[in-house]
């Protein structure tokens, strides 16, 4: 089988081409079994089931112990085949999963001459353990596989966690299957976990139980009588022809069903192409506990898995609605981020500690201009002198000069003031570690109300500064509070007797920037102290070092371009680096066949330093997967190149 | 079945036991009119002497020997216990009576046998064993087992199949299919409480028993006398088609005929036919808690 990945990302969600007997697949894409026409992709099993006429089709050998030569031998040439194993059992423990796997490898010694490697698919136990599986997966790439079938039963409970946690070991270039019990509601999030192709045959075990199944939900037919209502092409004939719940025959239970399936994985491709392919699978664990359930788990025991696919940028508005979004891979990374990455500029003497604002970014929204004006007046000349750490759920803190990075950017959440103990403890916890990098001498002024308040009183045994909190029970944004604010701001200029000096807000917000994309030290060298800055805060910035341009920051995206001067400048760090294979590139992008070596550390959309095999700079662009990816792919583009050596 | 399946913890009678039980059950037959057949169940083998003392053997034998309305006797063992030895000491002792050994085959796959079922011996093994018999004028019975775990409905259809012509190509007299119950402390309990394992469909038994038949000389009986059909430990369908099926069953095993099997449409029927298929591709059980969560609400 031939297996391409093409280009874009929405988590582990990748979008491919299936190649099956000269047939292209675009995938994920959905398969089922002979009875169930409707659906394009086709297994059948080699000697029981009736061969299918279509050519998008995959070869199921039997049980393990009825595999004999003339049955393999049976199997045309250029078919692609799910190799057998057993009905998994969680009662034999690691050691059987182990055995299933010893004995598909030598199904594949022993019939090698009428079974290619490359065409083989290896069915991986739920309970295998992960340590086997990283053991016994390279010994079936080293045969040609790079193909696996995982199984869901269903229930979305532990078991079906064990194979999620596998599937996330397989390299990045296998192609995954899901087969097994998969409801409608769990369509969004295979797709999610990077799974090609999932198996429906519930579509027709459903139907024959007489259920009708809903995106997120089921219906019993039998038990019911009166039936929801469907607008599909199999429901409404069926209603145009009688409307009794007996009437409704399983052949039109099953098209209704397969229509159920259909939808929802348009649904889940569409969303991934517009990267909202999370929130959609977020809003699908409404539809049962065991939903919630296990993405609470994936999100906990998955995490690596979840970020390394994770974009780092993305379009449009980023909605965290509720528990489960608390730590999905953009906002947990991001908090990640600020919390191991961002440094305070050395001088500050005050941390003013505000709201969010539902408008973002922050310093658009009405709120903000009013803190604003209170700190301005409040400071005056000394306004060099504060720091802006801006409080919010569930990204934790923002410091002002991140607020246009992604995702702080464009999330949008519920806003009511209150909190949940979650969100307190989360948001408690970041501003403990960020406060912690000021000096013990900075004054921290808490300008918070209601569950901001409460953050701050979570994290204050582990503050060691003195903090004044100017709000007094009313509003962040009432008079009163302002007022305070502003008054509490003047004193401390005095007690401080801060000195009135020039604000250099463009090079906080380079620096904070290059250390947030880079890693700490880039803001260091990439805006050095000569540095020669022009622009406006949040606007675009350009920076110059000794006449050459190394970086311009971009407010519309909250983020850092380079230059190829400005790589040279950050390649000694020894991040996002990608080593091109050759001293010279051709054409606007580097391909993943010509990378040698690349960064785990890169994530799709990260600004990258393409390096030669002396680490000399070749040019810099924009990633297109991540570094893994890179290393693993054998096609596909891996940077798209905005400046190289000519 | 093997203790494997079982975990056969009951204690071992002694001998006096084994008298007493067998002169209690002989009793229940008194004023029964001839011509009987008597089966000597045991949970492992009639002619193990760890199991059935020789002394207690002889016995028991010399009874049957001593009723003249006595015309046939079935006796268990395992293979490795059909020797000459054995087979001429039964001979002497029954006389010319019908003497049939049930031998629990249980499936002729070796594979299956020794990873689903964890019994220790092999096809041929009982291929010798059958031949030992026969030179004695002794027939076998070969007790299939239908659907052990680890199989798929299918597989386990088709195994319970192929089983029953290479027992009947190899000269048994009789074939017995047992579906498999879900007996207490079990491995197969466990199994079946998590959804990993679930009872043969009727329908894939009265699917075994056709095909058998079909295919199958008519001097090899064919009988099922399955355990707790119906039931959600034995063999089951959908519940409304299960009395009248499993008495089909046991009608077919008195008259041998096709035509008595089923007899029934039910609306489980293209259930079944859609699990067969998809077991076989997906590898999950399809267990039936799971499968239907609406009637479990
Ligand atoms: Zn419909
Ligand atoms: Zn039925």
């Amino acid at each position: 089988m031939e297996f391409l990945i093409e280009r874009g990302h929405d988590g582990p969600a990748r979008f491919g081409n299936l190649k099956l007997r000269s047939l292209s697949t675009p995938t994920p894409t959905l398969i089922a079994g002979v009875s169930i026409p409707e659906v394009k992709l086709t297994y059948w099993t080699v000697g029981r089931d009736d061969e299918p006429e279509s050519k998008q089709r995959i070869a199921v050998l039997p049980s393990l112990g009825t595999i004999d030569s003339a049955l393999v031998h049976s199997i045309r040439s250029d078919e692609d085949v799910l190799l057998p194993s057993l009905p998994p059992s969680s009662s034999l423990g690691p050691e059987f999963a182990v055995a299933l796997l010893h004995e598909q490898l030598s199904v594949l010694n022993n019939h090698g001459e009428d079974l290619a490697a490359s065409r083989a698919i290896v069915r991986i136990p739920p309970r295998l353990r992960p340590e086997d599986m990283d053991s016994l997966v390279p010994e079936f790439s080293k045969l040609g596989v790079h193909a696996a079938a995982f199984l869901i039963d269903g229930s979305l409970g532990p078991e079906d966690m064990r194979s999620l946690s596998l599937r996330a070991r397989l390299p990045c270039n296998w192609l995954a299957l899901a087969l097994g019990r998969v409801n409608p509601n769990a369509i969004p999030l295979l797709v999610y976990l990077g799974f090609d192709i999932i198996d429906i045959g519930r579509a027709a075990g459903a139907a024959f139980h007489r259920i009708r199944l809903w995106p997120m939900g089921s219906e019993d037919v039998a038990g019911s009588a009166e039936l929801r209502y469907c607008p599909c092409h199999a429901c409404v004939s069926w209603r145009s022809m009688a409307d009794t719940p007996d009437q409704l025959g399983d052949s039109t239970l099953v098209s209704h069903n397969v229509g159920v399936y259909e939808s929802l994985l348009s649904e889940s491709v569409q969303a991934a192409h517009a990267g909202r392919l999370r929130y959609l699978v977020e809003s699908m664990t409404h539809s049962s506990t065991a939903h919630a359930t296990i993405l609470r788990m994936v999100d906990k025991r998955l995490y690596g898995y979840l970020e390394e696919f994770t974009s780092s940028s993305g379009g449009g508005v980023l909605p965290l609605v509720g528990p489960e979004s608390y730590n999905s891979p953009v906002v947990r990374r991001f908090r990640e981020y600020v919390a191991s990455r961002y440094a305070p500029p050395k001088h500050k003497k005050l941390v003013v500690v505000l709201p969010c604002s539902a408008r973002k970014p922050y310093s658009d929204s009405k709120s903000h201009k009013l803190f604003t004006q209170a700190i301005d007046s409040g400071l005056h000349r000394g306004r060099q002198f504060a720091a802006e750490a801006i409080v919010t759920s569930p990204l934790g803190v923002v410091p002002r000069e991140l607020e246009r990075a992604y995702p702080a950017s464009v999330y949008d959440v519920p806003v009511t003031g209150d909190w949940d103990a979650e969100e307190v403890s989360i948001a408690g916890e970041a501003l403990a570690v960020h406060l912690a990098k000021f000096d013990k001498s900075v004054v921290v002024v808490a300008h918070v109300a209601e569950g901001y308040e409460e953050a701050m009183k979570a994290a204050e045994s582990r503050i060691e500064q003195s903090i004044v909190y100017t709000t007094d029970g009313h509003s962040a944004t009432s008079k009163q509070s302002l007022e305070g604010l502003r008054e509490t701001l003047k004193d401390l200029s005095d007690i401080l007797s801060l000195s009135p000096g020039p604000r250099n807000q463009l090079e906080e917000i380079l620096r904070a920037t290059a250390d947030y994309q880079f890693g700490t030290g880039a803001g260091e060298a990439l805006v050095p102290e000569d540095s020669a800055l022009r622009g406006k805060p949040y606007g675009t910035i350009l920076c110059r070092v000794d006449g050459a341009q190394t970086c311009a920051f971009v407010g519309a995206t909250g983020s850092l371009s380079l230059t190829l001067e400005g790589a040279r400048l950050i390649a000694p760090l020894k991040r996002y680096w990608v080593r091109f294979d050759g001293d010279h590139i051709e054409g606007g992008s580097v391909f993943a066949v010509a990378v040698r070596d690349a960064d785990p550390g890169i994530r799709p959309s990260d600004e990258v330093v393409i390096i030669g095999a002396d680490d000399d700079v070749l040019g810099v662009g924009r990633s297109e997967m991540s570094g893994r990816e890179m290393c693993e792919f054998e096609r596909g583009r891996a940077v798209s190149v905005r400046h190289k050596v000519e | 079945m093997c203790s494997y399946l079982l975990d056969g913890s009951r204690e071992q009678p002694s001998s006096e036991q084994l008298e007493e039980q067998f002169a209690r059950a002989m009793s229940k037959l008194d004023g029964a009119e001839g011509p009987l057949s008597v089966k000597l169940y045991t949970s492992g083998s009639f002619l193990d002497p760890e199991e059935v003392q020789l002394s207690a053997r002889a016995s028991i034998l010399a009874r049957l020997r001593n009723d003249q309305r006595i015309q046939q006797v079935v006796i268990e063992s395992r293979p490795e216990f059909v020797s000459d030895e054995n087979m001429i000491q039964l001979r002497n002792l029954l006389g010319e009576r019908e003497i049939e050994l049930g031998v629990g085959l249980e499936s002729s796959s070796d594979f299956i046998r020794r990873i689903c079922i964890n019994k220790g011996f092999s096809t041929e093994n009982f291929r010798r064993a059958l031949e030992t018999a026969r030179a004695h004028d002794i027939g076998i019975r070969a007790y299939v087992l239908v659907k052990p775990p680890f199989l798929t409905e299918r597989d386990a259809l088709l195994d319970s199949v192929k089983t029953a012509r290479d027992a009947a190509a190899m000269g048994v007299t009789t074939v017995s299919f047992n579906p498999v119950n879900v007996q207490k402390y079990t491995l197969v309990e466990r199994m079946w409480s998590k959804g990993e394992y679930r009872p043969p469909w009727l329908w894939t038994v009265l699917e075994v028993l056709r095909q058998s038949r079909e295919s199958l000389p008519r001097s090899v009986d064919i009988v099922c006398d399955p355990v707790a059909a119906g039931k959600g430990r034995g063999t089951h369908n959908c519940g409304k088609c299960d009395d009248l099926l499993t008495a089909s069953v046991r009608l077919f095993s008195l008259t041998q005929e096709i035509t008595d099997l089923g007899g029934v449409d039910c609306e489980c029927l293209p259930l079944w036919r859609h699990i067969l298929e998809h077991e076989d591709s997906s590898l999950l059980v399809h267990d039936d808690l799971r499968s239907n969560p609406e009637q479990r609400l």
